[in-house]
């Protein structure tokens, strides 16, 4: 048998398996014979886990635990749920092998061996027994001394419906697919689903057949589940999920972190040089993901000053920092930090973007069927003013897709590390490689999916790549893009046209993007307090003239226009500022209608209120507004821009007036707008004007 | 094309209007999911075998059977228990299985495996071939002349990486597909290091490509690592075969292969200064994420422990990490 490769290279010794059993409310006698059975086995170096979901009994099992040296874990549990016993048992579990199994279930002396044999030939597989069932009067009573030969006389064999009893497979595999599905509770199907899971991930099930591997079913009355109209509802419940859902990577909100032979899920990867500040910002933003089962390794491309202080502030032991002492470039520095990882996933990241705080968790949540990742939508902040620039990307991940459209950026993908490792940057392109890489992915058949996010912030500046000159990244993707258009004849290329003007771009909700400008750093925002009113406020009953007021004494505000026949100001936003109280302006505009609700926003410093943000963003990049010096008719005023307006903004100048400003509008309206501002234009009015 | 009722299903396609080989697979019941669902040749091949081509799939696709193999085009009896056997210690169910007998195809000329590895350079002059065969994922097409044959593919992309012969078998599924073709008869495999598994495997393909007409000869298997040392070229020699042959990399420098040929030609003509530096610089490799075979980790261990290096670790597992690349 040759299991070293299954093997930690680490210091600390490691047991060859870890039997996991999971466990409530269980006889005490047939957990004995389970655990004789194990101890029993060929092979001696076998640590066991039992993992106890809340049982009654809790001192008893502790005291069987005890007698027998396995390690147990107790947890406060309501409904039993086998796979959430599980997965706690395997986070504490030390070895780099995993055999699943319940309490009720015995092994013959030689199938721990057998399977790990199995295993060590094909790491990457699921390995089962079929399970033989004893009859009733071989229960916990009658098994003092286990006659293996007697009980395969008088043993069934169980059709391979489900797992029989037991899953033998890696750690890593775990860590790949994050666990059994704990959505499923009580028990029933969580192991089938487990295995579906493992094969879409490039695992195989495999069926060991040698009579030498051998496990039995200890006989007791059956238990209650599906009897019960609850128990029926659970079957139904664990049946669909394993039916339809088609995601690999479950539990996103859990941590199996802790376990000493933990293996991280996804290895984030940020390659950089010289750029502390920026690194700072970004490596924040990943380590506050909402899913935490990672690692973070930072390639410093032979910055001048030394990187590891400013990442030992964040004092977060899944950092890991690579140095390189002479820079080689960004496709070097990325290999180098893609070897390194053991994450099962490796999710892409530049050290000047920002990562939203659900990407890994949708990403993860992304990857469905045999998709090898995931990638998603980017947003474009610029970094002096916090302007936004929404890119949702395309919705398919081929190579017409990659040639003729700007389907993904690079750090918004999520890639099995195993495709990473058959695929490397070409390190002879010192900036944008991933043109090549990832038409080179797509070309090899692999498939990532659109996960429907917007995933990360980047950052709009002058030097978007680590140690190179401007002219590098356009050269690289004109040389990669004339190697692949040139291996490809003129009739396909023609095809490949067509094919990639016919793929979606993603649609994203607007509300992500007002949602990813709370993650941009502080300096490019202000927070703003949105006012609504129960009942719009008009010009009727001097409410605008009452207004203007207001705004005299608050120097700023943004109203929003309701739309329809009813017209009026249906909101207020009020930048939040020191010098300014905002409990006074909510007092004063309480005395002119009923206050709805008060929200906070944290918003773009481009941005005044949240209507101008979406004008400029849905408008493709007119970010332009017009602004105008007016004079104090401001209800006359008012009863203009109600009309053809959705919003506006009025700064008040003392004694000078007011400055007006006009979100985008359409040629015709904007014409109209402007000719009817004419009368309420002072000698002094600014730009953009009619 | 695909039939999704049927097990593990796999054909090969020629399609002469694209000048693509590809070999389709719809998993079943117990297969894993490859990590596409076309592997693929750019050209065409001629001459087809249904026997070839089922040997090939089943090597391509050894990591992800389990259960049933159904090789669409069939396969002749003569190669069905090698077939079989080849995934042994699983039980596969062989479909499409013919008693008629057929034609089997033979060729006259050797081929060279060219993985790319030091291995492969000594090989180069160890044994005498009539053409050369590597695969290259990043190469837009294939391009074959007399000598040479470099297969665009990304059959290497199913390959498990764990060791000598599981990284080679996608490159004997596509020198299989090719014999016919290229009149080939007999492959130089350059694999040295085999963990006692792969020399159970090494033997079962050796019997399936038997059943086909192919001898597999590898002449360096569990020989010391040092006999290799004669028949490595000089270093600009190695330079230039490593550079050619690893497209991804800008200096073979940067190759732990290219240093072990650089450590065994030096412990071969005694230069202690050489061996010290390229065990230390392997050592470095090994630090930074590369993998060694078990004899190559105990070889540089050796030689580190001579160069008097105090701590001999050659692998990164918690930081290590500093580098000197």
């Amino acid at each position: 048998m040759d299991t070293t490769m299954l093997f930690s290279q680490g210091g600390v010794r490691q047991p060859l398996l870890s039997v996991v059993i999971g466990i409530r409310n269980w006889g005490l006698d047939r957990l004995e014979i389970a655990i004789r059975s194990h101890l029993q086995s060929s092979i001696h170096d076998i640590e066991i886990v039992i993992s106890d979901y809340g049982s009654d009994n809790k001192q008893e099992i502790q005291a069987v635990a005890h007698k027998y040296k396995c390690k147990y874990i107790y947890t406060e549990a309501k409904i039993w749920s086998r796979s959430a016993a599980l997965n706690l048992g395997i986070r504490e579990a030390s070895s780099e092998n995993i055999l699943t199994t319940d309490a009720d279930i015995i092994f013959s002396p030689r199938a721990h061996e057998i399977l790990l044999t199995h295993l060590a030939i094909m790491p990457n597989s699921v390995q089962i027994i079929q399970c033989r069932d004893l009859p009733e009067g071989f229960g916990a009573d009658n098994l003092a001394h286990l006659d293996w030969e007697q009980l395969f006389q008088v043993s069934s064999i169980r059709p391979r419906w489900g797992m029989g009893g037991s899953a033998t497979f890696t750690r890593a595999l775990f860590s790949r697919l994050h666990g059994f599905e704990e959505r499923m509770t009580v028990w029933g199907g969580e192991d089938t689903d487990f295995v579906q899971r493992a094969r879409r991930s490039g695992s195989l099930f495999n069926w060991v057949e040698d009579p030498e591997a051998r496990i039995y079913h200890i006989w007791h009355p059956p238990d209650s589940r599906g009897t019960s109209p609850a128990g029926t509802k659970i079957v139904q419940q664990n049946r669909q999920i394993l039916q339809e859902d088609r995601t690999i990577v479950r539990n996103l909100g859990q941590s199996y972190r802790g376990a000493s032979s933990f293996v991280p899920t996804v290895s984030i990867v940020i390659t950089t040089k010289d750029r502390p500040t920026l690194l700072r910002e970004s490596v924040a933003s990943c380590l506050s993901q909402t899913f935490q089962d990672f690692e973070l390794i930072v390639v410093d491309d032979g910055s001048s000053d030394y990187l590891k202080p400013a990442l030992d502030e964040f004092a977060d032991d899944r950092i890991r920092l690579l140095h390189l002492e002479r820079s080689r470039g960004i496709s070097f520095a990325r290999n180098a930090a893609n070897r390194i990882a053991r994450g099962e996933f490796i999710a892409l990241h530049d050290d000047s973007d920002l990562m939203l705080p659900h990407r890994l968790e949708h990403q993860l949540g992304a990857v469905i069927d045999d998709c090898a990742g995931s990638y998603g939508g980017w947003i474009d902040f610029d970094d002096e003013t916090g302007a936004l620039t929404p890119q949702p990307g395309r919705t398919t991940f081929d190579r017409p897709s990659l040639m003729f459209t700007r389907t993904l950026v690079p750090g918004s993908v999520l890639i099995r590390r195993q495709v990473l490792g058959f695929y490397r940057y070409n390190e002879s392109f010192l900036a944008n490689p991933d043109y090549h890489l990832f038409n080179r992915i797509a070309r090899g058949g692999v498939r990532l999916c659109h996960c429907g996010h917007y995933v990360i912030l980047r950052r709009s500046h002058s030097h978007h790549l680590t140690g190179t000159d401007s002219v590098t990244p356009g050269l690289t993707v004109a040389v990669s893009k004339a190697m692949d258009r040139g291996s490809i004849s003129v009739e396909l290329e023609q095809q490949y046209k067509t094919a990639a003007k016919a793929t979606q771009e993603a649609t994203i909700p607007f509300t992500e993007l007002v949602d990813a400008a709370q993650h941009l750093p502080p300096r490019l925002t202000a927070k703003r307090a949105r006012i609504e009113l129960d009942a719009p406020l008009t010009a009727r009953s001097g409410q605008f003239q009452a207004l203007g007021t207001i705004l005299s004494a608050s120097h700023c505000l943004h109203l929003e226009f309701a739309t329809g026949p009813a017209k009026g100001i249906k909101a207020v936003t009020i930048p939040e500022e020191p010098s300014r109280n905002i409990d006074d302006i909510v007092s004063r505009l309480s005395t002119l209608g009923m206050i709805k609700q008060i929200s906070q926003l944290t918003l773009p410093l481009a941005y005044p209120d949240v209507p101008t943000l979406e004008a400029d963003v849905t408008r493709a990049g007119s970010r332009e507004e017009s602004h105008f010096a007016v004079n104090g008719e401001i209800e006359h005023l008012l009863g203009v821009l109600e009309k053809h307006c959705s919003h506006c903004g009025l700064i008040a100048n003392g004694d000078f007036g007011f400055t007006l400003a006009l979100p985008p509008l359409q040629p015709s309206v904007r014409a109209l707008v402007h000719a009817k501002l004419r009368r309420f234009l002072t000698a002094s009015h600014g730009q953009g004007g009619a | 094309m695909v039939k999704e009722e049927l097990d593990l299903q796999i054909e090969t396609v020629f399609d002469p209007s694209k000048q693509i080989t590809t070999i389709r697979c719809v998993p079943d019941n117990y297969d894993a999911f490859p990590p596409a669902s076309i592997a693929w040749l750019d050209g065409r091949i001629i001459e087809h075998n249904k026997d070839r081509a089922a040997a090939a799939q089943a090597l391509l696709l050894l990591p992800y059977v389990s259960g049933r193999l159904s090789p669409i085009q069939g396969c002749g009896v003569e190669i069905a228990g090698s077939l079989r056997d080849l995934f042994l210690p699983r039980k596969i169910i062989l479909d499409h299985v013919e008693l008629k007998p057929a034609r089997i195809p033979s060729g006259t000329r050797t081929v060279h495996l060219c993985d790319g590895s030091y291995r492969s350079a000594a090989l180069l002059r160890a044994r005498r071939h009539d053409v050369m065969l590597r695969l290259s994922e990043s190469a837009y097409t294939t391009a074959i002349s007399p000598r040479q044959a470099v297969i665009s593919s990304n059959f290497g992309l199913f390959a498990r990486r764990d060791g000598q012969l599981h990284a080679i078998l996608p490159l004997i599924a596509a020198a299989l597909l090719y014999a016919e073709d290229l009149s080939l008869a007999r492959f130089l495999v350059p694999v040295q290091d085999l963990t006692a598994e792969e020399r159970q495997l090494f033997a079962r393909v050796t019997a399936l490509l038997a059943a086909v007409n192919v001898a597999v000869e590898a002449p360096f298997l569990q020989v010391e690592l040092p006999a290799l040392s004669k028949f490595l070229p000089e270093p600009a020699a190695l330079e230039m075969f490593f550079f050619e042959r690893h497209e991804h990399t800008s200096a073979p420098e940067d190759l732990p292969d290219f240093w072990i040929a650089i450590l065994l030609r030096a412990r071969a003509n005694g230069d202690t200064k050489t061996m010290v530096a390229a065990s230390e610089r392997l050592q470095v490799l090994g630090q930074a994420g590369h993998q060694f075979s078990q004899r190559e980790h105990c070889f540089i261990q050796a030689h580190l422990r001579e160069a008097g290096v105090a701590k001999v670790c050659l692998c990164d597992k918690n930081l290590a990490e500093d580098s000197n690349q």
